[in-house]
């Protein structure tokens, strides 16, 4: 048990490792001098080589692989070109949005996917799954920024339901903002849980123990909830874990539809501006993040699912 | 009904491939002329749908429905030649590790982990950022390399799966025994009986690819101006959602077709073939 905990952790390392070696590898081999982005076409050779040096731009690879590794380790990302800011703190004051909009996010795709996939499941081959697959279909094939321009479009400019755009002040107004970009975050991760809790739940409903407990005299609702959706929480403890990876992607472009002050956002503009720190820095601290809740998610599937601990 | 789903995203999946071919034939119109006098009205906004123009026209006086048309071109050659390319390495990594097993599965199935642990569309817009960086950002390359780079790991560990059920069959072993060399086993008794897997993933995946090309189109990262791509044209539309909404819901609902298509035809044929799949 012990030893399983702790290679988890390790692969979790490991994959932070890849995160930093990865970004540093992409960056050595764009050709680009980031001097020029950095100081503007007027820089005086002696400015330039400071900053060189204060990158260590005129080392060789290695030494260059071990400035920006320290860099990291020490919360160093490096400045951002556009705004001097340093990057750390960019990502600092961003990342709470983010997170709020996707946990907002996970908590509306539990709320709605799993009960449309228990309805999917008890009302099998009926009008309620077929309609549930029909939905959860579109919903899976339909691109977020184009079910969140035209909530906006709809429910937002012409009904006035909701705020265009931003963040809102104190908590109701967080929340009514938070509403529309999070549903639409949300919207492709209700048709994944309501299939993978439809199709965990067919198959437990089949299964011997839950004969034996409608045998007993249960009530059918005992034996759907208590008894056969169990054996559905695993999976869907993996899927909320893997999905924290998927909506930290998601969030930029449904930021950017509503003006959220996130990461994505923050992402979006560094592209535009090809502020290249900035964007290195957002997708290593988005990849950390995903190690870590992927680390959680096998801690928390070991400590529910006894059999898991058993192998190996 | 998974039958009809299947047929459903059969004829679609022609359809759009008959207006990708035909493209300019049916368009009516130039996909990328300005038409300043007659495009756009008199305040220098979009036009509505109206008889001479299907869909209107956007900020620049061009047809949409033309662009709608030459983008569905665009729209599908990149994300097919993007879902080839991923296949081919999915291909090459899934099928070595499924057959070697040990510590080759070992290593490339990490590989595979540690690319998976990336945020799919963050690792693209970096890719497709950098790529443009390096002086490709006139051409589709960079939009077309970066989808197969961050598709092909799903298909890999698919492929792996399912090859390496296979290559513990007795006619593998036989082949073994006769002597074959394993590029022939592989290639030879393995992927005919991969084959019917790998359609599947490629439709699947070619829907991941129209909608990964679209969010990188989206952001700005997708194939250069003037080109008309279905993300593209979202984009540039975005702006003008609230006096021209329909310069957004024409590319969104083509998108959105486009996806369920190949996604009905890619899950008909996985239960046909897996009936075991959907209970």
């Amino acid at each position: 048990m012990i030893g399983l905990v702790v290679r988890r952790v390790a692969w979790a390392l490991v994959v932070i490792w890849f995160a930093i070696t990865l970004t540093f590898v992409l960056t050595a081999a764009v050709p680009a001098d980031p001097t020029h982005a950095l100081l503007g076409p007027h820089a005086t050779p002696e400015t330039t080589a400071r900053a060189k040096a204060h990158y260590c731009l005129d080392e060789g690879l290695v030494v260059r692989y071990g400035c920006w590794l320290e860099g990291v380790v020490q919360g160093d990302l490096g400045e951002s070109y556009r705004t001097r800011r340093p990057v750390a703190d960019i990502l600092g004051d961003r990342i709470g949005p983010t997170m709020q909009l996707a946990f907002a996010a996970i908590l509306i795709q539990l709320l709605v996917g799993v009960p449309l996939g228990i309805l999917a499941a008890i009302r099998r081959g009926r009008w309620p799954d077929r309609a549930c697959n029909l939905v959860t279909l579109l919903a899976q094939s339909a691109p977020s920024f184009v079910v969140g321009t035209i909530a906006l479009y709809v429910l937002a400019f012409k009904l006035g339901w909701f705020p265009l755009s931003g963040y809102g002040v104190g908590g109701l107004d967080r929340l009514h903002h938070l509403i529309l970009p999070a549903t639409t975050l949300a919207a492709a991760g209700i048709a994944f849980y309501a299939r993978v809790v439809r199709s965990e739940l067919v198959e437990a409903l089949s299964e011997d123990y839950v004969r034996t407990a409608r045998a007993k005299g249960l009530p059918e609702s005992t034996v759907v909830l208590r008894h056969a959706l169990r054996n559905a929480l695993g999976p869907l403890v993996t899927l909320i874990g893997l999905d924290l990876g998927v909506l930290l992607g998601g969030t930029v472009i449904v930021e950017s539809i509503f003006a959220w002050p996130g990461l994505g956002r923050e992402v979006v503009q560094a592209i535009v501006d090809v502020d290249l720190p900035l964007i290195l820095g957002t997708v290593l601290v988005t990849s950390i993040a995903i190690a870590i809740a992927n680390l959680v998610t096998d801690l928390v599937l070991l400590w529910l699912d006894p059999r898991l601990r058993e192998r190996r | 009904m998974t039958h009809r789903g299947a047929v459903v995203g059969a004829i679609l999946v022609g359809l759009l491939l008959v207006i990708a071919l035909l493209g300019p034939h049916l368009a009516g119109h130039d996909p990328i002329a300005r038409d300043i006098d007659r495009g756009l009205s008199a305040m220098g906004a979009p036009l509505g749908p109206s008889v001479d123009a299907l869909l209107g026209t956007d900020h620049l006086g061009r047809d949409v429905w033309a662009r709608l048309i030459s983008g569905a071109g665009t729209s599908l050659w990149i994300a097919g030649l993007a879902t080839l390319l991923a296949l081919v390495i999915g291909l090459a990594v899934g099928l070595s590790a499924g057959y070697a097993g040990g510590w080759v599965d070992g290593v490339l199935m990490r590989g595979v982990d540690l690319v998976l642990s990336f945020p799919f569309l963050l690792l693209a817009i970096l890719l497709a950022a950098l790529l443009r960086e390096a002086g490709l950002a006139s051409s589709t390359a960079p939009v077309i390399l970066t989808l197969a780079a961050v598709g092909w790991t799903t298909m890999a560990r698919v492929i792996r799966g399912k090859a390496m059920t296979i290559a513990r069959a007795e006619h593998v072993t036989a082949a073994r025994a006769l002597g074959a060399s394993p590029l022939r086993i592989i290639v030879r008794h393995i992927l005919p009986n991969v084959a019917g897997i790998v359609v599947v993933i490629a439709l699947l995946g070619l829907a991941q690819a129209l909608l990964a090309e679209a969010a990188l189109s989206f952001l700005g990262l997708g194939p250069p101006p003037p080109a008309a791509s279905w993300g593209r044209m979202l984009f540039e539309g975005r702006a003008y959602y609230r006096t021209s909404p329909h310069l957004v819901v024409a590319p969104g609902i083509a998108i959105l077709v486009a996806v369920v298509a190949f996604n009905l035809l890619g899950e008909g044929l996985r239960d046909l073939l897996d009936p075991k799949e959907r209970r």
